[in-house]
């Protein structure tokens, strides 16, 4: 049997200037048992760590990658996930 | 192994790179470059380059991949610095080889266009008087990416 008290968690990574704003490039969060809706993390994320309304209350435009893939629609993000947000990309 | 994609701060050696590229197939007759560097501009000092290491070895990998099938190339090379650029420094290579000019060039032009705005770096600049500022995505360079998903290729 699966344990059911213990808590999923997460690797949450930042790059450019929303790392700037998280004031670090990865951080740990644990998110209910059976995962979280990628719209709804944000929210989740800033009530664990209030630092984090900076990052997202801003206008510019995220990108969302998880497991390192970029994400283009909303899905669940389950344990052991590494998520990484970052703004427009701009190499070359 | 026909494509490389190197990620490194240090510098690259252009002249390597093409011969690499020469050597792949004796039917081939072309090779195509390009080399972007850090520009002179206003009191630029220099550029930081951040990057997401697993995400764009990924991305990269993908690209040359479709560049390779896309345009018959016998292979690519894309090399992307990170860290900090001072004036002058070269930040990006892509190479193509190619058994005519036409896919080489046009493959050239493929790659750069399509990582500028897919592959997970960010340019910071830092200016002579100190101050610092994250360089903003353009317009153009979304379009010419565009451009590529609704373009006929002329194949080899």
């Amino acid at each position: 049997m699966p344990r059911t008290d213990q808590a999923s968690r997460i690797d949450v990574m930042f790059f450019a200037k929303l790392r700037e704003k998280a004031g670090a490039s990865e951080m740990h969060f644990t998110i209910p048992q059976n995962g979280i809706l990628l719209d709804e993390l944000p929210q989740h994320l800033t009530s664990q760590e209030p630092a984090l309304k900076d990052v997202f209350d801003g206008t510019d435009r995220i990108y969302v990658a998880i497991n390192h893939e970029l994400i283009k629609h909303n899905q669940r993000v389950n344990n052991g996930d590494i998520v990484a947000y970052f703004p427009p990309m701009t190499g070359g | 192994m026909s494509n490389v994609v190197r990620l490194q701060k240090e510098p690259f050696d252009i002249t390597q790179e093409i011969e690499r590229l020469e050597r792949l197939s004796s039917k081939d007759g072309a090779v195509g470059i390009f080399t972007g560097k850090v520009r002179e501009d206003g009191d630029i000092q220099a550029l930081v380059l951040e990057h997401y290491p697993v995400m764009a070895q990924n991305v990269l990998n993908d690209l040359c991949a479709k560049a390779q099938s896309r345009f018959g190339l016998s292979g690519c090379t894309v090399i992307h610095r990170y860290g900090v650029l001072p004036v002058g420094e070269r930040i990006v290579f892509v190479g193509t080889a190619s058994s005519h000019r036409a896919q080489a060039l046009e493959a050239v032009s493929f790659l750069i266009d399509c990582l500028k705005t897919s592959a997970p770096f960010w340019k910071k600049i830092i200016h002579k008087n100190g101050h610092q500022n994250w360089i903003q995505q353009e317009r153009g360079d979304v379009d010419k990416h565009a451009y590529w998903s609704h373009t006929a290729t002329h194949k080899a």
